[in-house]
């Protein structure tokens, strides 16, 4: 098992979360603009989760990526439940680190063990209904149409039960 | 909803109609199917939003992936309210994940080690957060 090994650059290790990141390009080159491994102990406080087999070449452009998505408070999905969907596909991979760090990550974002458990009820009712439906060969077409029938039906107004 | 019959019956005046994925589902089971399927997916009272439900639904599709389930839960998605960007950000939660999945699998590391860091971080950002609400 190889080691997850620490890239944060020494001058970097001493800017503790919340203060002044002192930045430098690292020597490592993954810091090819300067900031690339200051940005990423901004937001995370550690350099950590960069293991040794990324190629240098990937860092900057997967910790970019990741942060613009993942890590993004003013993209279009609440970090919740961008960890939970995280989570369910973590799930049925499975990815033993992907769920426990999608996890911990959607309790950090405020999600309790009640909405842990139905995003994971999600994705094995997701992998259930794959299963019949390609496994039985079903025909695209007819699935689809008999789907728009149900969407139209679910969308008519209907009168509200009044029970009471 | 106790039997075969009893379950297409609540299937049809649910749905407006017995939709071909009920259809072929084992009789003897398709009670529980629907039971469990209206519960859960269905159900406004579970814990997390429909929009979000078919999100997640969608996000695990995708890297299925499974073509009959992209359509649905897109579908079902729009209905309970999501738009384009939302959608386009689920199935991108859903590549992230598979890409690091990829990447943390096929180097072997250390899950000890890995669980550590996590821990590490999430009680950084944890603090934070609550440094940041004070």
């Amino acid at each position: 098992m190889k080691p997850l090994r620490i890239v944060v650059h020494p001058d970097n290790r001493a800017a503790l979360p919340g203060g002044t990141p002192r930045c430098r390009p690292s020597r490592r080159g993954f810091a090819r603009g300067p900031g690339h491994v200051c940005r990423h102990q901004e937001d995370i406080g550690s350099g950590s989760l960069v293991p040794e087999g990324l190629s240098e070449e990937a860092v900057a452009a997967a910790w970019d990526e990741y942060k613009g998505t993942e890590l993004n408070p003013n993209s279009a999905l609440p970090g919740k439940y961008k960890e939970l969907i995280g989570l369910a596909v973590a799930a049925q991979i499975p990815c033993r680190y992907c769920i426990y760090f999608h996890t911990e990550a959607a309790r950090l974002n405020g999600a309790d063990t009640r909405e842990v458990k139905e995003a994971v009820v999600m994705s094995s009712l997701t992998r259930k209904w794959s299963t019949i439906l390609n496994g039985q060969q079903t025909d695209e077409a007819a699935f689809r149409a008999g789907m728009d029938k149900v969407f139209a039906y679910v969308k008519q107004p209907r009168p509200r039960s009044r029970s009471g | 909803v106790t039997d075969a019959s009893s379950a297409y019956r609540d299937i049809e005046q649910t749905l407006g109609a017995v939709p071909p994925m009920f259809k072929l589902y084992p009789a003897a089971g398709i009670a529980g199917a629907w039971q469990e399927f209206k519960t859960v997916q269905l159900n406004p009272k579970s814990a997390i939003p429909g929009k979000y439900k078919e999100l997640i639904g969608l996000a695990v599709a995708a890297q299925v992936p499974c073509r009959f389930c992209v359509y649905f839960h897109t579908q079902a998605a729009k209905l309970n309210g999501a738009n384009d960007q939302e959608i386009a950000e689920a199935l991108a939660m859903a590549g992230l994940t598979r890409h690091w999945s990829t990447f943390l699998n096929g180097n072997l590391i250390s899950e000890p080690t890995f669980r550590k860091e996590v821990d590490q971080i999430v009680a950084i950002l944890r603090k934070r957060s609550q440094t940041a609400s004070r």
